[in-house]
């Protein structure tokens, strides 16, 4: 891209640069705004032939420079080295933030009733699982015990099966209702009425 | 923390479940009653509590005077203590004698079916186990009615109703009184079936 030199700009000295003299480099690649002059635009770009209309004055030249640098600037304001550090954290954060935080709202109600039904399956399964296997004890338990009373009824009850029997009456015999069960515990003075 | 981060419905969710999971898990643990002995249903699920006042004051027919309704009045809820304290250990022993009760009719059961199988007299074991079976029977009903007296007694609000206080008391006593005397009556049959058991064993000696 080339940028014209105005034509009536006066000449200046070679040690004292101007600003225009450093544009080229800036405005490297970018548009730049026309500025609103009765005269036309002070630059072109990529303008060439006889459309061709210098700027009026040096002034205006360093007003458009200005336009495009501020412009430059505010496109990528933390993208230099400098200040990218800067960059993530007062920019890409809080855009994180204000997008994650509804999201997480949003989700979480969802996220516990799923556990909550997923744990409450596997509760569901654990209780049928434990009932199946009691059911099984039972079952296994009753079979048992039919099978000592078939045994009982089948095979022939002996001498020591009835003496066995006697001696288990022994605890019921021995039992002391008056003890257990004494009638004073419930007396006016044991309650303290 | 816990709690924050479930919700209500995840919470009554999973005490529903917790709640199923055990009747569940403990439904098949309790011990059903051997075969000709009858363990009387749970009373308290079947009447209120305002319902069982009625009855025992209609079979009471007390009338407390005013000086032991001050008396109840001042001194009930420091028996009600007491009272609590009484109903834990007596359910202990009232579980610890179903138990003893139902294991031996069991045994019992089996063994009297297994003489008759082989031929052997069973009369008068058998008669004696029917006195031992009524006298069991009679055991379970008192003890269900000495249960949900005491139950009754403890929860009672006593400083609102001195009178169903008392005559709750009054029942309760004579459920206890009743107990015991089960008790022992049971103890009573248990010479008969030694003295069967021992002409049985004998008999069984000498074939």
């Amino acid at each position: 891209m080339d940028i014209k030199q105005p034509a009536t700009s006066a000449p200046h000295q070679p040690d004292q640069p101007m600003k225009s003299d450093l544009v080229p480099e800036v405005v490297e690649g970018i548009p730049v705004k026309q500025p609103n002059t009765p005269t036309g635009p002070a630059t072109q770009v990529n303008s060439s032939g006889p459309q061709e209309q210098p700027p009026t004055s040096e002034v205006e030249m360093d007003q458009v420079l200005d336009e495009v640098s501020a412009k430059v600037k505010s496109d990528q304001p933390l993208t230099s080295p400098k200040h990218h550090w800067l960059g993530r954290v007062f920019k890409k954060h809080p855009k994180n933030n204000v997008k994650s935080e509804p999201t997480r709202s949003n989700h979480k109600p969802l996220a516990v009733a799923i556990l909550a039904l997923a744990v409450g399956l596997c509760l569901m399964v654990a209780a049928y699982l434990v009932y199946k296997a009691d059911g099984d004890i039972n079952r296994s338990a009753t079979q048992n015990q039919h099978t000592v009373r078939q045994a009982g009824v089948n095979s022939s009850v002996t001498a020591s099966d009835v003496e066995t029997l006697s001696v288990e009456l022994q605890s019921i015999e021995n039992s002391d209702g008056s003890q257990d069960f004494d009638p004073s515990a419930l007396s006016d003075a044991s309650l303290g009425l | 923390m816990l709690k924050s981060l479930i919700s209500r419905p995840a919470r009554l969710l999973y005490a529903c479940l917790v709640l199923v999971a055990s009747v569940i898990y403990f439904a098949p643990m309790a011990m059903s009653a051997p075969a000709g002995l009858a363990e009387p249903p749970n009373s308290e699920k079947t009447t209120s509590l305002a319902e069982r006042l009625d009855k025992r004051q209609a079979e009471q027919k007390l009338d407390i005077g005013s000086e032991l309704k001050q008396r109840i009045l001042s001194k009930c809820e420091a028996a009600q203590g007491l009272v609590n304290k009484l109903k834990t250990r007596d359910g202990v022993i009232r579980d610890k004698y179903k138990n003893q009760y139902f294991q031996f009719a069991e045994k019992l059961e089996t063994i009297t079916t297994g003489l008759a199988k082989q031929g052997v007299s069973t009369s008068a074991l058998v008669s004696a186990q029917q006195r031992l079976t009524e006298a069991i029977n009679q055991y379970l009903v008192d003890a269900e009615s000495y249960r949900v007296a005491i139950n009754d007694l403890a929860s009672i609000s006593c400083q609102s109703d001195p009178e169903g206080f008392y005559i709750t008391l009054q029942a309760a006593r004579a459920s206890r009184e009743k107990l015991k005397t089960d008790v022992d009556s049971t103890a009573r049959t248990v010479p008969d079936i030694k003295n069967a058991l021992v002409k049985i064993k004998s008999e069984l000696e000498q074939q």
